[in-house]
């Protein structure tokens, strides 16, 4: 996810709480209320580490008092002491399960440590007790976008932007709204595959990332299946004539196809006809909640997401343009369309209005990964890294231009990190087995196989290595065995 | 390394073609080859090109009718020495009516002179030699099919060790799934366009030819159980000893789908072993889009090794054989991988370029999409490449020739008898680069023409290792191999400093051993084989 570690100073001042200390004794109540003076102003003043001390003092002395516990947390995490942190909000929950700050920052805590499942238990106890609070929502939203569960993800980052135009939220409203939209586009490809609107969906999908031809290619032949429809005789030309080889257009009529989605991207609303038209498509969402009955239903639904994806990213720049979050948005869209240089520019402005945001560094790693420039890639990786030493995939990546290099032995801490944050990601298990195959040994190289291929079940590639060892290893039979199981799944994806 | 293009100089001036420029078919798409053979014995490399031809003209070949033979069909080029070649393909009365695909030549009658055999979409040619510096068209006579097919990569090796070279032939799509007559389909590759194929088109089978002794060839690709099964699309063919028994077997690159290894049995069959060699697919067990095929000895370690070009967004698989027949893709772990990506590779093989014992791999590179340059990582124009391996890794390539053109199928050879060798790669379409080796500091080298008497005339199948200054060098007499294309089928090696060879080992098809001590360097030696 792609939030900064920290929910920012008003968060945690509006989650410093006042504590009375009316159960104490007297002369305790004057020792705690001088220390309890300090740590406020140590807070005043910025100098947590103080403030940590003096509610250390405060709650040695009167163990039973939440707030303490609250605020002791509060200070700890605001310096990096998560530990301490996570300790402190941890017994201020059990004091007074009633208190939201505790448990919403264990679920930051866990979030950061991309322990979705636990941050999401947490959040949901601090949304019981604060349903309107837009922070809960919008960690909630991103929490839930995590796990992979969009449509909830979705319902809470539109409660968050309710309360203010965050460029945070409407960020990440624009991915959700993108990974909804996709698997929406997924669903009419699997249910209609070959529908008009599955062809529809695809030619968009192309002039959407600027692939002309192949955009031209896609309307040429709906528009020998409808030659009478006007809107694709437009977007045939107008797709035709972004590329060299333009096919002819030969195809005129009246009906139209609604495309929202591209009108949309030809003429962008702005200020309140951009408020009306989100709210207009956002009112639909609910409706999609059921399986889409029909093909042109489904792709009303993906054209609703897209739509809805295209304008929360209108926002953010209307918001502030100049933006990390706006920066990182244009970025995007130019990296879709090609332009992986100046995305990585824009990749680079975001950095520089907020050097701390996760992913940025790992966003401008993959554009040298994919473009074969591993040695710009590495520093890169480190970068993300130092923003967020829990980035899985980017311990992977590391990993594996560590190992392309033939620094094996590096490259296998990182695999083995990678794993540990992500037991279930298969890919570090086929890198470590070709480290430990080349170190020859086999025991720990066939050990990570198997577990790659637990993970990942109709991935043949582990099969089809576990045949070359044992043969290496003399063992014919369970080669053999691991080849026929390689054949039958490559058989399968052929299917 | 240093290497000048010689190609204007040397009056190399073949103008090559593969339909119009915007390569809407895939037949536009893949070029063509070349051959170096020395025609007229004079001890000096000659020079074929095979040149494709037009979509007009394919619509004619496709529906049964024969064009007539356009100009430029084919070049045949003798080489005069001192740098300089002449075209004599007329006077050699050479020409293709069809589209033509790969080069290759072989004595395939024995008769001391080298015959030349042109595959095509449309028939194969079979020349042959009459030893006067013409050629006679045998095809028909000598039983090549005469069905109307889209043949590539071919290779001659004497599978039944009966002296006379056998034949093999690549078959890549079939015909039946391109329908010439109607606009050409557009597929989507990335987001760009461009034309289809061959994946879900059905494939050409390939075919194995016995060599009947009398001019003739018997198709016998089902009873030798080499049939195409899978319809895989084929492009580069070798014969060799891939498993070190001593009999010679048979690689097939195909464009995406996996390679055949036929391993011989010695009774005139073979097994299809590519998966179980390790071969077949990439080290993930991935299918790749093998276009060329380079083999050799890459490390010295006495036995060959095998690399294929591949697609672009994809590396090119090195297959170090680790075990008798059984190999491994070792690109990651040399270094290799990420350096091949932007490519799509063709023409490819090992050769000692700077005479040091350590043979190198060049690759010519080119993409088959014109509008390659959308893609985020490739280009149409690509370089020719050169990768040296030491200590276990390859180096960053060093480019031979910059990216000026799409390059297609080469071939290396040292047409000035100098010792270094050379290259040849066709474009696309344009003018063939004659890349003349002129690396200054280059070393002892050694080189040997082998004829059989008992054997196939030309040696294929023969093993040689050199022994000079405590090092020992391998390498096999093979043929096919590179992309449509036929190296200088001399074998060469580089010396370094070392100034004098102890021996040199000759085994021959069948396992006869043949000593030759102390042979002269920095020429080419023939070895004949003993009658007894």
């Amino acid at each position: 996810m792609w939030i900064s570690k920290n929910p920012g100073s008003d968060a945690l001042r509006r989650a410093v709480v006042g504590i009375a200390f009316t159960a104490c004794l007297f002369a305790q109540q004057e020792k705690l209320a001088s220390l309890y003076q300090e740590a406020q102003q140590a807070v005043a003043s910025g100098n947590q580490g103080l403030a940590a001390e003096k509610y250390e003092q405060i709650v040695k002395l009167a163990p039973s008092i939440a707030e303490a516990f609250a605020n002791l947390g509060n200070a700890y995490y605001s310096i990096g002491k998560t530990g301490q942190a996570a300790a402190a909000f941890r017994r201020a929950a059990k004091l007074k399960p009633q208190l939201t700050g505790p448990h919403f920052f264990l679920g930051v805590m866990a979030f950061n440590e991309h322990s979705y499942e636990t941050a999401a238990k947490h959040f949901a106890s601090a949304e019981k007790l604060e349903p309107a609070n837009p922070l809960v929502r919008a960690y909630l939203g991103y929490t839930d976008y995590g796990l992979g569960r969009y449509d909830e993800a979705a319902r809470h980052l539109e409660v968050a932007a309710a309360g203010g135009a965050d460029p945070d939220i409407l960020y990440h409203l624009s991915k959700t709204y993108g990974q909804l939209a996709k698997k929406a586009y997924g669903d009419l490809h699997v249910r209609f595959a070959g529908s008009l609107y599955d062809d529809l969906a695809q030619a968009h999908a192309h002039e959407a990332a600027h692939e002309w031809e192949a955009a031209a290619e896609s309307y040429q032949r709906l528009s020998k299946r409808m030659p009478d429809n006007a809107a694709l005789r437009r977007r045939l030309e107008s797709a035709s004539a972004k590329t060299a080889n333009a096919p002819p257009v030969d195809a005129a009529g009246n009906d139209e196809i609604v495309d929202a989605s591209l009108s949309l991207l030809e003429a962008p609303p702005s200020g309140e006809k951009l408020a009306d038209r989100y709210q207009e498509l956002a009112s639909r969402v609910p409706a999609f909640s059921n399986t889409p009955p029909s093909a042109e239903a489904a792709y009303r639904a993906a054209e609703t997401f897209q739509s809805l994806a295209y304008l929360a990213s209108l926002r953010v720049l209307e918001e502030d343009a100049s933006s990390c979050r706006a920066h990182q948005l244009k970025g995007e869209s130019l990296e879709a369309a090609g332009g992986n240089d100046e995305a990585i520019a824009e990749y680079q402005k975001a950095l520089q209005a907020k050097p701390e945001l996760p992913t940025l560094h790992f966003a401008i790693a993959n554009i040298y990964w994919k473009t074969n420039r591993l040695a710009q890639a590495s520093p890169e990786l480190r970068s993300e890294l130092q923003v967020d030493p829990n980035n899985a995939q980017a311990l992977y990546e590391l990993g594996d231009v560590l190992a392309d290099s033939g620094n094996s032995v590096e490259a296998e801490r990182y695999f083995l990190k990678a794993l540990q944050l992500q037991p279930r990601m298969p890919e570090p298990h086929l890198s470590l087995e070709k480290i430990y195959s080349a170190r020859a040994d086999y025991p720990k190289a066939l050990q990570h196989l198997q577990a790659a291929s637990t993970l990942d079940p109709l991935n043949s590639t582990p099969h089809y290595r576990m045949a070359g060892i044992y043969r290496k290893l003399g063992r014919a039979a369970d080669a053999e065995k691991e080849m026929a199981l390689f054949e039958h799944l490559k058989s399968a994806e052929k299917r | 390394m240093v290497f000048r293009d010689v190609a204007a100089s040397a009056g190399i001036n073949a103008q090559i073609r593969c339909g119009g420029p915007e390569k809407k078919w895939i037949p536009e798409a893949n070029g063509s080859g070349v051959a170096w053979l020395d025609y007229d014995n004079d001890g000096l490399m000659d020079l074929l090109i095979v040149n494709g031809s037009s979509m007009r003209d394919l619509r004619l070949i496709a529906s049964g009718t024969i064009p007539p033979a356009q100009p430029g069909s084919l070049y045949l080029y003798r080489n005069l020495g001192g740098g300089h070649f002449e075209d004599v393909t007329l006077k050699a009365g050479l020409a293709n009516p069809y589209w033509g695909t790969g080069a290759n030549a072989a004595d395939f009658d024995n008769d001391g002179f080298t015959d030349i055999l042109v595959t095509s979409i449309g028939r194969d040619l079979l020349f042959h030699n009459n030893g006067d510096g013409t050629f006679t068209d045998i095809s028909q006579k000598a039983g090549l099919t005469r069905k109307i097919a889209w043949h590539t990569g071919s290779a001659f090796g004497d599978y039944d060790g009966d002296g006379k070279l056998d034949l093999y032939v690549a078959g890549y799509v079939s015909l039946d799934a391109l329908d010439l007559s109607q606009p050409a389909p557009v597929c989507n590759y990335r987001g760009i366009a461009g034309f289809c194929g061959p994946r879900g088109m059905k494939g050409e089978p390939d075919i194995l030819y016995h060599n009947n002794g009398d001019g003739t060839f018997t198709d016998v690709t089902e009873r030798a159980h080499v049939k195409d099964t899978g319809l895989y699309h084929g492009f580069s063919v070798v014969f060799d000893d891939f498993n070190g028994d001593g009999k010679i077997d048979i690689f097939v690159a195909n464009d995406s789908d996996p390679n055949y290894l036929y391993l011989n049995r010695g009774d005139g069959t073979f097994k299809e072993a590519g998966l179980p060699s390790g071969v077949a697919v990439s080290a993930d067990g991935n299918t790749q889009a093998n276009m060329g095929a380079a083999v050799g000895d890459i490390d010295n370690a006495g036995h060959v090794d095998l690399l294929t070009t591949t697609f672009s967004e994809d590396y090119f698989p090195l297959f170090k054989q680790q075990q008798p027949g059984v190999f491994e893709d070792v690109s990651g772990s040399v270094g290799f991988r990420n350096a091949t990506l932007p490519w799509v590779g063709w023409a490819c093989g090992f050769a000692d370029f700077d005479n040091d014992g350590h043979r190198e791999l060049w690759t010519a590179n080119g993409h088959v999409y014109p509008n390659a340059e959308k893609l985020a990582t490739s280009s149409y124009n690509q370089p020719i490449a050169l990768f040296s391996l030491r200590r276990g890794s390859f180096d960053r390539p060093v480019v031979v020739l910059d990216a000026a053109n799409s390059h297609r199928g080469g071939a290396t050879a040292d047409f000035n008898n100098d010792g270094r060798m050379d290259l040849v790669v066709l474009p696309i379409a344009g003018r063939p680069v004659l890349l003349e080796n002129q690396s200054g500091s280059a070393g002892n080298w050694c080189g040997f023409r082998l004829r059989g008497r008992i054997n196939n005339r030309d040696g294929i199948g023969a093993k040689l290792w050199v022994e000079a200054c405590g090092s020992k060098q391998f390498e096999s007499v093979r043929s096919g191999g590179s992309y449509l294309s036929r190296n200088d089928p001399r074998i060469h090696f580089g010396l370094g400093k070392c100034s004098a060879i102890e021996r040199v080992t000759v085994e021959w098809p069948g396992g006869k051993r043949q000593i030759v001590r102390k042979p002269e360097i920095n020429r080419y030696v023939d070895i004949e084989e003993p009658r007894q």
